[in-house]
């Protein structure tokens, strides 16, 4: 992004809150002051520190405020942009350009849902649209669907591609301690689960839980001088083509491809480059469209590069390493796990679900039904 | 108050035309009258809704993009302007996507489609009149107005037309009936 400098703002603490079920009568609040809680203690800092406060949820209208108040703080710089799921990627973007311009030196980016225990209806109100509403269509599965649809009749994807996604990110999830799912899972498992939209099964759906967590973000200059290897902001980019389906130009290709090209211009990397993939899969398709639009296959051969466990744990390429929105969270706006998960990646401290000599991080989201899509690169200090 | 002029400006200082007037009929309609300040007399979702009670499928023009508008808006999102002006679909389309929906308690599987308008604009709907898994990409497909009675407004569905009809742009599909599975 014209402006942003390459390297100009470090993530240094990272943390989920309570994941899955939490407790009861729990809010969106507690869960984001928790995430914070936690984060801070990653990297060593404390509430006094923070004057850059930056979130989003569904479940509160003025979320900056309420956050403010919990926290008893009055920060300088507050951003609560609320673009759907990528929204976080949206706020790492404005706070290195905050970071740049001095406006705060201490920002967390903070998240919380209690979607799963009042219930996805309660938690994200889905507004009454007269040219889409009347015709019923079950979003955001729907809208998913009939880009899957497209993409099947464009380019013969099948439905055994789009389920390989689904088990790559369950293989993953089970060398995850804290994802929700389990038990193994199998292509024909996710053929024969309940149809949702055609041609998408549950099992080609995101999961529906709670969970919130925090993000802090520095100078390069403060980074260096606190408990955790830094993890630097190379590339961030961004792209809004339409807010309802029947208004996305091309049900194919998604502004992942500019926003894409954005991140990878301010990175000085292309997709070659890239070590450790996190990609906003919300649904099955979704991986495979990113995939494409952010350049690790040609438009259309999506299906074809998941099919053999290429993206699984013993594949060539590691994507969505903590078992991803499919299997192991998804509270809604999940785009902030991705950003957790590809700096642990690059610290180091993922366990079983390690990538090895991991370098360079890409973690991509995804807002509304392909709407908003925005990209942020990552990397370890030998990349700056 | 600038977005809010256009459609008067478009029309020439009359009101935009309400249900007794055609699409493109720039005299003053008596009914279309509200206690507004300023120039918008009647919603784009009004006039478009007002044509479908005729049995029409409103779209708007943008003569500065020579393109297509929908949904109907206030302003053109190719130029910026508010020079759009009203027309009738004729109401022959093709299926650009498509898929069925599984309620999860009760109620029957049905289709939702998106559907490209040969004059160059897409929308949602759904085509009926064969089992909704029979929706196929491609389908050449003709509107008809649905109207759910009770307080709801009529909206736009679509069914098969004869599978010789060929499709003009191509831009959804071969014009064929059958394609392949969605």
């Amino acid at each position: 992004m014209d402006g942003l400098q390459r390297g100009s703002g470090a993530i240094v603490g990272v943390a989920e809150s309570d994941l899955g079920a939490v407790a009861q009568d729990m809010s969106p609040i507690d869960l984001m002051a928790q995430g914070i809680h936690r984060a801070l203690a990653d990297c060593g800092l404390g509430l006094r520190d923070v004057d850059g406060l930056v979130c989003a949820t569904a479940q509160s209208r003025t979320s900056g405020l309420a956050l403010a108040e919990y926290l008893g703080i009055s920060p300088a710089f507050v951003d609560t942009t609320i673009l759907g799921g990528s929204s976080f990627m949206f706020h790492v973007a404005h706070v290195q350009a905050a970071l740049q311009l001095g406006l705060c030196k201490v920002a967390v980016i903070a998240y919380g849902s209690t979607q799963r225990t009042i219930g996805r209806r309660q938690a994200s109100v889905r507004e009454y649209n007269p040219y889409e509403t009347p015709f019923r269509p079950f979003l955001p599965s729907t809208a998913y669907a009939l880009a899957a649809s497209r993409h099947m009749h464009q380019y013969g994807t099948t439905r055994e591609q789009l389920a390989a996604v689904a088990v790559a990110a369950r293989e993953w999830a089970l060398l995850n301690p804290v994802a929700w799912e389990k038990k193994p899972l199998t292509i024909a498992e996710v053929l024969s689960a309940r149809m949702i939209s055609y041609p998408l099964t549950v099992r080609d759906c995101c999961l529906v839980t709670d969970g919130g967590g925090a993000v802090i973000m520095t100078t390069p200059e403060r980074a260096r001088s606190l408990k955790k290897v830094p993890v630097y902001v190379l590339g961030c980019g961004q792209a809004i083509t339409h807010a309802n389906i029947s208004s996305m130009p091309d049900l194919t290709v998604t502004g992942a491809l500019p926003s894409g090209r954005a991140a990878y211009a301010m990175a000085g990397l292309s997709a070659k480059d890239i070590d450790v993939v996190e990609l906003y899969d919300a649904f099955t398709i979704n991986t495979i469209l990113f995939l494409e639009d952010l350049g690790f296959c040609a438009k259309g051969e999506g299906g074809a590069f998941v099919a053999d466990g290429r993206i699984a744990p013993k594949g060539s390429l590691p994507v969505n390493t903590n078992g991803g929105g499919l299997s192991y969270c998804h509270p809604g706006m999940y785009g902030l796990f991705l950003l957790i998960e590809a700096t642990r990646q690059l610290r180091g401290e993922c366990g079983a679900r390690q990538v090895a000599d991991c370098e360079t991080a890409i973690a991509h989201g995804n807002g509304g039904v392909l709407s908003s899509q925005s990209t942020v690169i990552l990397g370890t200090e030998a990349t700056v | 108050m600038d977005q809010v002029g256009g459609l008067r400006h478009r029309y020439n200082g009359q009101p935009t035309p309400g249900p007794c007037c055609g699409p493109v009929n720039r005299t003053q309609c008596p009914t279309a009258r509200t206690d507004a300040i300023g120039d918008m007399e009647q919603s784009p979702l009004a006039i478009y809704q007002a044509h479908l009670e005729k049995g029409e499928l409103a779209y708007q023009w943008s003569p500065e993009a020579g393109k297509a508008v929908f949904y109907p808006r206030v302003i053109c999102p190719f130029t910026g302007s508010d020079r759009l002006e009203w027309r009738v679909s004729a109401g022959l389309g093709t299926v650009y996507a498509t898929t069925v929906v599984h309620p999860a308690r009760e109620g029957a599987p049905y289709n939702v489609a998106l559907i490209d308008c040969d004059e160059g604009f897409r929308l949602m709907s759904r085509v009926e009149g064969l089992p909704p898994e029979a929706v196929r990409i491609g389908m050449r497909v003709k509107f008809r107005v649905h109207r759910p009675g009770g307080d709801e407004p009529p909206y736009p569905v679509f069914a098969p037309v004869s599978p010789t009809l060929p499709s003009p742009g191509g831009r959804g599909g071969s014009g064929r009936g059958a394609v392949e599975s969605p």
